[in-house]
């Protein structure tokens, strides 16, 4: 007998985050190793069956995992091949195109009326219809497959003109499957039409029983929860079945430490963990966290992220640059590395900060440098498609964030050779940064100490080169290997060094599961 | 002969200490008049099997009619078979509502949920919510026992609650409309029969009692609850009319110089319309002439009876137990009494106070009491549904309300022989505890005094005889007989008030 991995998941996606792709990786390796890798995703995808073929096809899906979806399987739905046309007439109703609208799309009037809202696929079939009253209010959205099947309806509450209830429909027209959707958005009763009709208390609640019927085509199925908005479904289903949890963030309130409350989105992990048979933390700091509050009597782990094999630079860094590769968005707190290289430069007037980016701060941030008068000195330079290079270009690397699940940042920036000065914040930087090896541990929010830092390194070559040297032994440290084995070992199967898993997860770990 | 009326909001079989008293009085009167008749204002569904149940129970005597706005205009019919529906709807899923106490379905028509149903225990349909398809609720209807649909309402969809009642005769025309404002208020009310609009639903109300008095011999409307002052107020014509207090008119801090409560006002505005006036104690009485330009001679004070209780054995009585009986709520100010037995331990380590009650504030008192390190003195005993025994096993009762309408307990704690102390707020312990004789009565929030009065009756059982001895005479001074006749000569007296339709020189007058 063997184990069955299965994931349970909100969704995948061709273009995701950071949570999509370490899931997708660890599916990929699980494949190797094991007679069959699940994920059960429970969001419904109009375009679900085609999506996961686009994830086969290019590669970040491995074609051994298998992808089952609730709604697919209760509906029924196959991959569509063939996408049916639809004409974008509609009878004797005016149409004027959605100028604003990426795909096609039209608005039908009839006799001025305005009555239907149609988009089309870009391969020229229905997408959807939304229905107005004659005040042009929407009453409902209908979605259609390519095939040109009617998959659901959406009815609109009238104050908000958002859905208040969802209906799922067999190919014959017939209803499976109603939702009512709560006022904060949540989905709530949950009926399910069928020889007898079940009624569920929420959508979660439906989703359990469904998983509790699906394992059992698995032998040993392992149920894993990635985020926590699975954790209340896995923990609804079947309590025989083995389930993981795996933390992949900061569970805390602001100030994201332990004076700070437990995150409300956390709390069925806190309250469920011993339910779960194995709770896997990315870090030894977060695993004390969590102890510490809570009492826990359940198996933990800590597997981190694997750090990037990375080639070594290529060309001499620029000893008075210092780098940050971050999201321009406010857990980033790059107005506090902005700060502190304010002093920086009080010391070393040619001083420079290169910030790769983008985000919502973007102008939040250059007002920043200009108030302070830094426009010679920290630099805005837009999304990075080479971060080993923006590494090496740099003295160091600064990072100030609130807080990180893991602070992937540090791993990349060291594996590249480049030391980092990060504010000793949860997670990931007391686990990674070695203080004086490898870089240096700042208190959080002491802006000074961290300029003295990035000063010290800028100043001093021969300390930025030791610190390089040593910092490269990030690979061993946080080795693919380990990781490979540490979760191979968990359903447990014993790790053995597979060609398959070796050569291009390396290469594509880097390029292709960095930081977006 | 005069005729009683009660104009009430409604009865039902399970209500509280108003709706009882105002039975009651019924009842005695029924005896005395040859016609008692009540008049209910509010819609009930159903009306007609609520009163049969009363009679029934003999809770209400039969000689007392009970006529209703909305049964009256309806032509609304007592239902002795109830028509059983199905459950079943072709066409439809249904699905229990599990949190229904009565049996109640969703039914979905292909997935959207378009009806809620809710049947009575007997089978007959109760009502029908209808959904749009976002399953916003568009209306509800009322169906009688017999499946005649007598209401519907129509919801406003920003907040589901209704903004239009529909009410229907037998043969589906609508008779009555109501519409309600934002707050809930029932105000513009169309009788379409007798084609009258009228600004608020008391105003058709008053018509209806117009017209309906007229079968009466000298009939005289009582309100008794100061939601039915405005519409027995209004009611013009040869008619006299009887205001009845039962709780204080006084708004917190409840101190002579504190605001009128909001809810009365409609009842002075209006006095000088009363023939009567009637209060259960002669403080508020003294309060309201202080307060308001009003003829003394149309108040009258008539007390609730003090209950005849079988003596005290002395057996089961336990020296150093106080007890109290009262709502776990605000206004009773428990925690007064918390706070004094701390005093009380400190002098008398095994002296011990039994609360009995329920309600809103049991966690916050049981708090109360751990904080204060009283968990072995102080208990919480929940409702007690023999009062005299509770009292029987104390030496003393004790209360401490923000204000009470006439303080009830007091009587019946004294009738059951067992001395009560009580702070001296409106209304009821002046008039009740004769103070050092049969208990005592200490300035509201004392708690020091209240203690040491605690503890002079514990620590001295002579005392405590003594006045337990003096406390039962309470059956004589607050006697049934007293009652019944002060109730029977106000509807006996023959010739009204001199100055009913004079009003006072300034009118409504607010201190």
């Amino acid at each position: 007998m063997m184990k069955t991995p299965i994931f349970v998941f909100n969704s995948l996606n061709v273009e995701r985050g950071g949570l999509t792709k370490a899931v997708m990786k660890r599916a990929n390796i699980l494949a190797n190793h094991y007679g069959k890798v699940v994920f059960f995703t429970l969001a419904f995808q109009q375009d679900h069956k085609n999506i996961i073929e686009k994830l086969y096809k290019s590669g970040q899906l491995d074609r051994r995992v298998e992808v089952r979806n609730y709604y697919t399987d209760l509906l029924y739905i196959s991959k569509v091949d063939k996408p049916k046309e639809a004409s974008v007439e509609a009878g004797k109703m005016h149409k004027i195109q959605d100028k604003k609208s990426k795909q096609l799309a039209y608005r039908y009037y009839e006799d001025g009326v305005y009555k239907e809202y149609r988009r089309f696929n870009a391969d020229g079939s229905l997408k959807l219809v939304d229905y107005m009253d004659e005040s042009r209010n929407r009453l409902r959205r209908a979605e259609y497959l390519r095939d040109g099947r009617l998959v659901r309806t959406s009815h609109m509450d009238q104050l908000t003109n958002k859905p208040k209830l969802h209906r799922y429909l067999l190919e014959d027209g017939t209803c499976r499957l109603t939702v009512w959707v709560n006022p904060s958005g949540s989905e709530g009763r949950t009926i399910l039409f069928g020889e007898e009709d079940i009624e569920y208390d929420s959508i979660n609640h439906a989703y359990a029983a469904w998983i509790d019927t699906a394992v059992l085509d698995y032998e040993e199925p392992v149920l894993m929860s990635d985020s926590r908005k699975t954790d209340e479904t896995v923990l609804l289903a079947n309590t025989d079945v083995e389930k993981i949890a795996v933390a992949h963030n900061n569970h805390f309130e602001s100030p994201y430490d332990e004076s700070a409350k437990t995150k409300r989105s956390w709390n069925h992990f806190v309250q469920g963990i011993n339910s779960f048979d194995h709770v896997v933390f990315l870090t030894h700091e977060q695993e004390k966290d969590i102890t510490a509050r809570y009492d826990v009597t359940t198996k933990l782990h800590v597997i981190p992220h694997a750090a990037p094999e990375t080639p070594a630079a290529q060309q001499a860094h620029q000893p008075k640059v210092a780098v940050t590769l971050a999201r321009f968005e406010g857990q980033k707190r790059l107005d506090e590395g902005i700060a502190a290289f304010k002093h920086v430069v009080d010391k070393i007037p040619d001083a420079e900060y290169h910030i790769y980016g983008f985000g919502p701060l973007e102008e939040e941030l250059k007002a920043q440098i200009k108030r302070l008068g830094l426009e010679k000195n920290v630099k805005l330079m837009g999304f990075s498609s080479n971060p080993a290079a923006s590494y090496q270009s740099a003295a160091c690397t600064i990072l100030t964030s609130d807080f990180e699940g893991f602070g992937m940042v540090l791993t990349e920036t060291l594996a590249a050779g480049t030391p980092a000065v990060a504010y000793d914040i949860k997670y990931g930087p007391k686990d990674i940064v070695r203080d004086d090896i490898d870089g240096y541990l700042v208190k959080k929010g002491d802006q000074k100490a961290l300029a003295e830092k990035v000063v010290a390194i800028m100043k001093d070559s021969s300390l930025r080169d030791r610190l390089s040297a040593r910092a490269t032994e990030v690979t061993e440290r946080f080795s693919e290997e380990s990781f490979k084995k540490d979760w191979v070992e968990m359903f447990g199967q014993t790790y053995t060094a597979l060609e398959d898993d070796k050569p291009k997860e390396k290469k594509r770990s880097f390029f292709g599961f960095g930081r977006k | 002969m005069k005729t009683p009326i009660f104009v009430f909001n409604s009865l039902n079989v399970k209500r509280g200490g108003l709706t009882k008293a105002v039975l009651k009085r019924a009842n005695l009167l029924a005896d005395h008049n040859s016609e008692v008749v009540f008049f209910t204002l509010a819609y009930q569904q159903d009306h007609k099997n609520i009163i049969e149940k009363l009679y029934e129970s003999g809770q209400m005597d039969r000689r007392i009619k009970v006529r209703n706005f909305y049964a009256e205009l309806l032509d609304t019919e007592l239902v002795t078979e109830p028509v059983q529906m199905p459950v079943e709807l072709p066409g439809y899923s249904h699905i229990v509502d599990k949190k229904s106490k009565l049996p109640a379905y969703r039914y979905y028509n292909n997935g959207l949920y378009e009806q809620y149903r809710r049947f009575e225990k007997d089978g007959s349909l109760k009502l029908i919510d209808y959904m749009d398809e976002s399953r916003t609720r568009q209306r509800r209807e009322e169906y009688l026992r017999n499946n005649r649909l007598i209401r519907t309402s129509h919801m406003d969809i920003t907040n589901n609650k209704p903004k239009l009642h529909r009410y229907f005769h037998a043969d589906g025309t609508c008779k009555i409309a109501v519409w309600l404002d934002e707050s809930g208020e029932e105000v513009k009310t169309i009788l379409f029969d007798q084609n009258k609009e009228f600004a608020k639903v008391q105003h058709a109300y008053a018509y209806w009692i117009e017209e309906a008095v007229k079968s009466y011999e000298s009939p005289v409307l009582l309100s008794d609850s100061r939601k039915t002052d405005e519409t027995v107020l209004r009611v013009q014509g040869d008619v006299e009319k009887v205001g009845v207090a039962h709780s204080s008119h006084i708004a917190s801090p409840y101190k002579d110089d504190s605001d009128t409560k909001i809810t009365w006002h409609t009842f002075f505005e209006g006095i000088d319309d009363y023939d009567k006036v009637v209060v259960l104690t002669e403080h508020q009485k003294q309060d309201i002439i202080s307060r308001y330009r009003v003829n003394p001679d149309k108040l009258h004070v008539i007390p609730h009876a003090a209950p005849s209780t079988a003596p005290a054995t002395g057996e089961s009585m336990d020296p150093h137990l106080a007890v109290a009986l009262s709502r776990y709520s605000e206004e009773k100010a428990v925690d007064e009494g918390i706070r004094a037995f701390r005093h009380v331990v400190d002098k008398l380590p095994d002296a011990r106070y039994h609360i009995y009650g329920f309600g809103p504030l049991e966690s916050q008192l049981q708090k109360l009491i751990d904080e204060l390190r009283l968990q072995d003195n102080v208990k919480l005993m929940g409702f007690t549904t023999d009062p005299a025994a509770a009292y029987q096993s104390a030496a003393c009762s004790i209360l401490t309300s923000n204000y009470e309408g006439f303080g009830m307990v007091l009587t019946e704690s004294m009738a059951a022989g067992t001395p009560a102390i009580s702070y001296d707020m409106k209304y009821g312990p002046r008039e009740i505890i004769r103070d050092g004789v049969d208990g005592f009565i200490v300035e509201a929030g004392d708690q020091k005094l209240l203690a040491d009065r605690i503890l002079s009756i514990m620590e001295d059982s002579e005392l405590r005889r003594e006045m337990a001895g003096k406390a039962i005479e309470i059956t004589e001074r607050f006697s049934e007989k007293d009652y019944d006749q002060s109730w029977i000569e106000l509807f006996s007296s023959q010739s009204k008030p001199e100055n009913k339709k004079k009003k006072s020189l300034f009118g409504f007058m607010k201190k």
